[in-house]
């Protein structure tokens, strides 16, 4: 290859991964030839886009054949801006690599690892009029053998475990009957799934092989030549299905989750277009084939909403009019409250998708955008990439299916913190009432009545805390993502730990748990491992109030003469750039020597704890009981 | 039909291997490029089935090993169309 050829296909391949334009692809045949160009000049690739690209250690465990897979897996990977190394696991040695410590998956020290199961694996599967407790003692011996597995991955340095549910088989020897015994194939890989999705611990994330298979179609996804000939557990042809589903799973993992649904309105929410047709004229009638499409939309979103997924309305309307069929409709599934970021007005939407980020205070790049317009989609696609938009079905019966398989919303887990998020943002209209009430911000502030509970981390808001540091972009001072087995390890060395976590409510909603502190003792040294904080609560004097925490805490600490902080600049932490100065902390010319295998290649900073002053901000303590812990965490709400 | 078979299997051979320089011909056989392994083979079948909508059996497989047998295969299975 000349240098010419080279610089086209580097063009090439930059236009397609910026265009996250992959998934498009679904011939098998092209992506493996597509990989082959690829891996020409990948390092090139990487060398320029290494600013982009989050480097990932993958390792696929599987019974199996993955050699094609990983190709194809690689090229979604490097779609999703994620650099992976992949590590293949000796064939048909899942055991072995997971209980040998010194085994190569251990070697390979990975991030992520992906554990593919195979009915074919198990080699003995109850004879035929086995009883049931009979039945009940092979899968609870089942269970223990993966409750070993999991154990010992536990005490590893991994942070993110995906483990595939067995693919149950299309062939039915027993035919109906099936699933009419217990003893049958089909009931005791049923029975095992269960089984394993009830026992499984919180670090493995379980993916349900059986249900993609059946998206995909058994009779395609099963291919016994294909096995035969390669030993891979799935046909060739699903491989791109199947890489595209483990590369958004990847990609939530390394933080990088869509938050905001933006919906347009006319044709998308309802038939009709309600400045023309008016609200009697808009179509969602339950008695009309196309109005009960648009209504099994609005239910599907609703479904998303209550999972806490935001929702935000981006319409060529004037406001007054876009909002009767929300007010006056009585079929409408969606109400105001549900949106917690409504835009309507003639101005484009592209600067109306920038303004809804930029109100909800997240990033373009957590927006997904579900318009029925082509040109307007379009219009987002090229001048705002970084969105997600959907390829939109014409027929709006299709609209639920298209928003589904599109699988934009596969977050790693669900919180209390997610879906009260949404409840969250309406509360700021009314917040936002008070502050035009009051003249200056200090009196706003105490009018808002904030109540802080800040404390060491314990196991009850252990996965929040999680979620919050892998999650949080902009307010994160070093923008470290760590695992819950991290976490847990910390929370064990509190000679070396400490971590504080704090929990704000204010008269308006329960933001719940909200920030993160993970402090680390070196030498005489206290440094901020990692700050972050929601950015719905920002300028609320959370972090003051928090510093003041960690001065006390410090201070258990014997002989600690100074915090230490560092900033790592990103693309989104920019709003915090003169934060550290903000609590009187000095920028350092040097890295303090004991940081220089901690440190991150950020700006230091530091302060003397003589020299530290409580700062003032206006939230009181809140008291709680272990009741109040109890419908926080349990999930039930009181009243 | 031999040589449009040939033209046609030559662009799926260049394609493949990413290498433009490939000339195929009938004896050539995985020892004859470097990098045609096991893994690649199939990827060579899977693209051939594609271009010329064929489905390879188990035994076909099996059997073909050099570039001629893959052009007497696809004369065969044209032809019978």
């Amino acid at each position: 290859m000349n240098i010419n050829e080279a610089n086209e296909r580097l063009a090439y391949f930059e236009n397609l991964f910026d265009k996250r334009d992959l998934s498009s692809k679904s011939d098998v045949s092209e992506l493996l030839s597509l990989y082959k160009k690829f891996s020409k000049i990948e390092e090139v690739y990487i060398s320029k886009h290494r600013g982009t690209l989050v480097n990932k250690k993958i390792a696929i465990l599987a019974s199996y054949s993955i050699q094609h897979f990983q190709y194809v897996f690689k090229l979604f990977l490097f779609n999703k801006a994620i650099q992976p190394e992949l590590y293949e696991g000796s064939f048909n040695n899942t055991e072995y690599e997971i209980l040998n410590p010194s085994s190569g998956l251990y070697r390979f020290e990975p991030d992520i690892i992906f554990i593919l199961t195979d009915h074919r694996d198990i080699k003995n599967y109850p004879p035929i009029f086995t009883s049931k407790d009979d039945i009940d003692i092979w899968v609870g011996k089942r269970i223990s053998e993966w409750n070993q597995l999991w154990d010992k991955l536990k005490t590893s340095r991994v942070s993110t475990i995906f483990q595939a549910l067995y693919t149950i088989p299309a062939e039915t020897p027993l035919g109906n009957l099936e699933s009419n015994y217990i003893f049958s194939q089909t009931s005791c890989l049923k029975l095992l799934n269960y089984n394993l999705i009830v026992n499984k611990p919180q670090h493995i994330n379980l993916i349900d092989m059986d249900h993609h298979s059946a998206i995909y179609g058994k009779d395609r996804w099963f291919d016994d030549k294909d096995y035969f000939i390669s030993k891979q557990g799935f046909s060739f042809n699903a491989i791109p299905h199947l890489a595209s589903v483990f590369s958004s799973l990847v990609a939530s993992s390394t933080g990088r989750v869509n938050k905001c649904l933006v919906l347009d309105l006319d044709n998308t929410l309802w038939g009709g277009v309600i400045g023309d047709d008016g609200v009697d004229g808009i179509n969602i009638d339950p008695n009309n084939p196309i109005g009960e499409a648009y209504l099994s939309f609005q239910k599907y979103i609703k479904k998303l909403k209550e999972r806490g997924v935001m929702l935000a309305v981006c319409s060529k309307n004037n406001e007054d009019m876009a909002k009767i069929p929300f007010l006056k409709h009585e079929q409408m599934i969606l109400k105001l409250n549900d949106i917690c970021c409504f835009v309507a007005n003639w101005d484009d939407k592209v600067n109306n998708i920038r303004s809804i980020a930029k109100q909800l205070n997240i990033g373009l790049d957590s927006l997904v955008f579900f318009d029925d317009n082509p040109a307007e989609r379009e219009l987002v696609k090229r001048y705002l990439p970084e969105v997600t938009v959907v390829p939109v079905d014409e027929e709006p019966a299709h609209y639920v299916k298209t928003l589904d398989r599109g699988a934009y919303f596969d977050w790693i887990q669900l919180t209390k913190e997610d879906i009260e998020r949404t409840e969250t943002y309406v509360a700021n209209y009314q917040r936002e009432e008070i502050r035009r009430e009051h003249t200056d911000y200090d009196s706003f502030l105490k009018s808002l009545e904030m109540e802080i509970m800040i404390d060491e981390l314990s196991e009850q808001g252990l996965s929040r805390v999680v979620q919050l540091i892998n999650k949080t972009n902009q307010f994160n001072l070093r923008t470290k993502r760590y695992s819950e087995n991290d976490i847990q390890k910390m929370m064990n060395d509190s000679s070396n730990f400490i971590l504080l976590f704090g929990e704000l409510k204010d008269k308006f909603s329960n933001f719940g748990i909200i920030t993160c502190i993970i402090l680390r003792k070196v030498n005489d040294m206290a440094f901020i491992d990692t700050w972050v904080l929601s950015c719905r609560a920002f300028n609320k004097g959370v972090e003051y109030a928090m510093f003041n925490k960690v001065v006390d805490k410090v201070k258990t600490w014997n002989k600690i003469s100074h915090i230490v902080g560092e900033f790592i600049p990103t693309e989104k932490n920019k709003v915090i750039t003169e934060f550290l100065p903000t609590l009187e902390f000095k920028r350092l010319n040097d890295i303090p020597l004991s940081l220089n295998n901690i440190g991150g290649g950020g700006i230091f900073y530091s302060i003397e704890m003589e020299n530290i002053e409580y700062k003032k901000h206006f939230i009181s303590n809140m008291i709680k009981n272990d009741d109040d812990w109890g419908y926080h965490y349990a999930g039930q709400r009181k009243a | 039909m031999r040589d449009s078979v040939k033209r046609d299997l030559q662009a799926i051979f260049r394609e493949i291997f990413d290498d433009k320089s490939i000339e195929i011909f009938d004896e050539m056989t995985a020892d004859d490029i470097e990098e045609w392994d096991s893994l690649m083979h199939i990827q060579l079948l899977l693209a051939i089935e594609k271009k010329f909508n064929v489905a390879f059996k188990t035994e076909d497989v099996m059997e073909i090993q050099n570039v001629g047998q893959f052009i007497d295969y696809l004369i065969k299975k044209i032809g019978a169309r």
